[in-house]
């Protein structure tokens, strides 16, 4: 980060990874937006064709649970 | 990651306090650093040495405790040690799970004279 | 002698940031956080914000900078109390930075301070400095993908105020994919197109400052009664 004052705030980001299946591209899209949207998400990238969902977030902010929830609310299975 | 700047941020309480006591000479710093903080040891206390140069915590040692990172499962009671970041209860795969310790990022006490 | 501490590390700005809040707060002052990339237009849109404000409001200003007094400079020819911070190389304004400068002010008679932070999108949404809201300036020329690059300040904003649409016809700013994104990180923020240069957008602009005002100062006649 930075050099001067070695800034990033409290709470790091932390990186997760799930294995999601019932992927299409219309819900794909639907799970990106509102995972996007929990206050502590900072990136989410999704591969629509092989499930693979990459998620940076900062877990002070938002709960596992909350991620989780995003999936179970259309009826996907999340591995990690 | 930014131990310098958490070593500052250890140098205003050690001041602070060192000060209240009237302490002449701090001894030792005695920090509380949660495992999910990633700091690295090593570069937090060449930061502290760093800074404490020249004020009267210039000696101290720094007594560095860490805290695992714990997770209580709301759903079966479980409480285990989190690894990987793996937030899911290993007893029940629940991911109602909250974080009980293991973020800490503080200064527990210091010896003085 | 063992002397018990038990203190937070990294509590410091977050304890002093409270600080300044209950100060803004004790005397009814919207204290706004205005941050941007560098030459996002975060000063010219205040000098012509205190042209509009000046005549309805009481209004100061807090210029953070690493160094030089230029922003200060242009804001003091509109003959408001406008403070100076340097930073020496520091890359956002803290919570102590801005404590240190409010007794330069007559806090008795202001009703909004704008601290525009330093030129960076990226550790200013990191530090509270006591600020009601933070508002961000995204420039057309910076390009319709930061939101989602810089995704802290955008969550953090109430407000994101587009700079430059005048020439927005002479880039492939794509403004749909621009406000999809932010309302996507941040379902609450305001979204005001603007350009400093024609005016556009600078009546809605001020509106939601004199809004945002009026409603602090309710809320402060509540509490403190």
């Amino acid at each position: 980060m930075c050099s001067t004052c070695g800034c990033t705030g409290h709470g790091q980001g932390t990186q997760i990874q799930f294995f999601v299946t019932g992927y299409d591209e219309k819900n794909s899209k639907e799970v990106e937006e509102k995972l996007l949207g929990l206050p502590g998400v900072l990136y989410v990238h999704i591969h629509t064709h092989d499930g693979e969902t990459t998620i940076n977030y900062n877990p002070a902010k938002t709960r596992l649970s909350e991620l989780t929830a995003v999936f179970e609310q259309r009826g996907l299975q999340a591995a990690i | 990651m930014h131990e310098m700047a958490m070593a500052q941020g250890v140098m205003e309480i050690v001041e602070d306090y060192a000060q209240k006591s009237k302490a002449k000479k701090v001894c030792t710093v005695a920090l509380l650093i949660g495992e999910m903080t990633g700091v690295v040891p090593e570069s937090l206390e060449f930061c502290f040495k760093a800074v404490a140069k020249g004020t009267v915590a210039e000696d101290a040692k720094i007594k560095l405790t860490n805290v695992p990172l714990m997770g209580h499962c709301n759903n079966c009671g479980n409480e285990w040690h989190i690894e990987n970041y793996n937030f899911f209860c290993p007893q029940c795969s629940s991911a109602k799970v909250d974080i009980i310790s293991g973020r800490e990022l503080r200064v527990e006490y210091l010896e003085v004279d | 002698m063992e002397v018990q501490v038990m203190e937070d590390i990294l509590g410091s700005n977050d304890k002093q940031a409270a600080e300044n809040k209950k100060i803004f707060d004790k005397y009814g002052i919207l204290a706004l956080n205005l941050i941007g990339s560098p030459g996002a237009g975060k000063t010219s849109l205040l000098e012509k914000t205190i042209g509009s404000l000046k005549g309805c409001m009481r209004l100061a200003v807090i210029e953070g900078d690493l160094f030089t007094s230029k922003d200060a400079d242009r804001i003091a020819d509109k003959d408001i109390p406008v403070i100076q911070i340097n930073t020496s190389g520091g890359c956002h304004l803290d919570a102590m930075m801005v404590q240190k400068v409010l007794n330069k002010l007559d806090l008795a008679n202001l009703d909004l301070i704008i601290i525009e932070n330093v030129g960076n999108l990226v550790c200013p949404a990191e530090f509270n400095i006591g600020e009601d809201a933070k508002a961000v300036v995204l420039s057309i020329t910076e390009g319709d993908d930061k939101p989602l690059k810089y995704p802290l300040i955008f969550k953090e904003a109430a407000v994101a105020v587009l700079n430059k649409i005048d020439i927005l016809p002479f880039t492939n700013f794509d403004m749909a994919n621009a406000k999809h994104d932010m309302n996507c990180l941040n379902p609450g923020i305001s979204i005001i197109e603007a350009s400093c240069r024609t005016g556009d957008g600078l009546e809605t602009w001020c509106n939601w400052l004199k809004n945002t005002v009026q409603i602090k100062k309710e809320r402060m006649k509540k509490t403190n009664g």
